[in-house]
């Protein structure tokens, strides 16, 4: 069977306090996360179904939590939190996300960066070591509004910049995607935070003081 | 992100198989697209798009235009139990006669849908759907990790119960979201919803060679997404 044609193209453009941009990395995107690929299937199934096909989805949210997806089921012990369904998996605004994220290192859907490689991408909850918000101040995250189809496919863009506040300097070595999830539970808690992508930035990027970092994940759609 | 492959499998009576035929996928459609990117949104904010069921009506996310998705939820659903509950319609493959103009922007497989449901109004019948095959016969109940990045893998088998030959041309990926439209006043002022179940197709490619299957023959679909890895 031949390679896939299309993929994921990771950009990253870091400027200096004067907005000049002083370097640019493209790359393809190596992982999507097995987190990912476990909400996804899990989201093709209603409760009814899971309970039936007694098949408990399991993923981890960016904090390393195990979450069930267990339809009508009793939830094992060991899941943090669990999930009749599911239902969204793109949620990618600031409102609605569940509490205990709002108190992380980083709160809102978006391209997050960590400070270490992973060792294995795919694996990974998240980047590496993430990087509090209070170190890199981050813009809002930007995604899809509308369809845009190019000679290469539907091509969906997501960007965020973050900008360097302390006096030293910082160094980038993963990114993540991460995007909010939900489905029926049995109290409502808000939008779960997972990685849907994490990949290594190598070499490592600095940021020096005031300068900032766009990360910028350019997904295509087969046409 | 996604690129897909499909696969078409046509076997005679005796189980002996007769074709066989390999792509790569080559049409997301725009109705996938506008629903993949109602998703980012939360409910007071979700754009307004319209989306084509099958059979071409149109429905739309979020509120503001009847019938309304909202924000869609489960925009991947194949669960043929809320399926049957709704309607005779069979997730995950449908089957048309002619190949599409331009796939990515049609509504399903083109000229006449002949693989779709469980009724006898279509030369095919689905075969081996049920709760006691594994995820009811239609799909990898997890993703596999492949050479080719996580690859979940989606499936029907039709059999064609007519006595005429039918030939496939054009096939589609089915999905189903739920859309609601404004029902009845009550005596007390408060409006009924009325929900309906509105199957649309995510990916929709021509077949390279129109297939024909004879009577009593049996035709697989598959369609496998890969995510990179």
């Amino acid at each position: 069977m031949p390679k896939s044609k299309v993929g994921v193209t990771l950009r990253i453009e870091v400027r200096d306090d004067k907005g000049r941009v002083v370097k640019v990395i493209e790359t393809p995107s190596r992982s999507f996360t097995q987190n990912f690929a476990n909400i996804l299937s899990a989201s093709m199934w209603t409760d009814r179904s899971i309970s039936g096909l007694k098949n408990i989805y399991t993923f981890y949210d960016v904090v390393g939590n195990q979450v069930c997806v267990v339809g009508d089921a009793s939830p094992p012990s060991h899941c943090y939190l669990s999930l009749y369904d599911v239902g969204i998996l793109f949620y990618s605004e600031p409102q609605y996300i569940a509490s205990p994220y709002q108190s992380y290192t980083i709160y809102m859907p978006g391209i997050w960066p960590g400070s270490f490689f992973c060792p294995e991408p795919v694996y990974a909850y998240g980047p590496c070591s993430p990087i509090s918000t209070s170190v890199l101040s981050p813009t809002l995250f930007s995604f899809p509004s509308s369809p845009y189809l190019t000679a290469s496919g539907w091509q969906m863009t997501y960007s965020q910049t973050w900008t360097n506040v302390t006096g030293s300097p910082v160094m980038v070595s993963s990114v993540a995607l991460v995007f909010g999830m939900t489905g029926d539970m049995p109290t409502p808690v808000g939008y779960l935070l997972y990685a849907a992508i994490v990949d290594n930035v190598t070499p490592a990027v600095a940021i020096n003081p005031g300068y900032s970092v766009t990360f910028i994940y350019t997904l295509l759609y087969a046409v | 992100m996604l690129a897909a492959r499909y696969r078409v499998e046509v076997r005679d009576k005796e189980g002996k198989l007769v074709t066989v035929l390999e792509d790569d996928s080559k049409s997301f459609t725009i109705n996938f697209i506008n629903l993949l990117i109602a998703s980012h949104y939360n409910q007071n904010d979700v754009p307004t798009f319209a989306v084509y069921n099958v059979i071409g009506s149109p429905f739309y996310t979020g509120t503001t235009k009847t019938p309304y998705a909202g924000v869609p939820w489960q925009i991947f659903n194949i669960d043929p139990m809320l399926w049957f509950f709704y309607s005779d319609a069979v997730p995950a493959i449908w089957l048309g006669t002619s190949p599409c103009a331009n796939p990515a922007l049609a509504n399903g497989p083109c000229g006449s849908l002949v693989a779709c449901c469980t009724t006898r109004n279509f030369p095919f019948s689905p075969y081996n759907v049920g709760p006691s095959a594994l995820c009811y016969g239609l799909a990898s109940c997890s993703p596999s990790l492949t050479e080719e990045g996580w690859a979940i893998t989606i499936t029907n088998h039709w059999l064609n119960t007519s006595s005429s030959p039918v030939t496939i041309a054009s096939m589609a990926l089915v999905f189903a979201v739920f859309a609601l439209t404004p029902g009845e006043t009550s005596s007390s002022g408060s409006q009924s919803l009325v929900r309906t179940l509105e199957p649309y197709a995510a990916i929709i490619d021509n077949l390279s060679a129109p297939i024909a299957v004879w009577p009593g023959y049996l035709i697989t679909v598959s369609y496998t997404i890969y995510f990179p890895v």
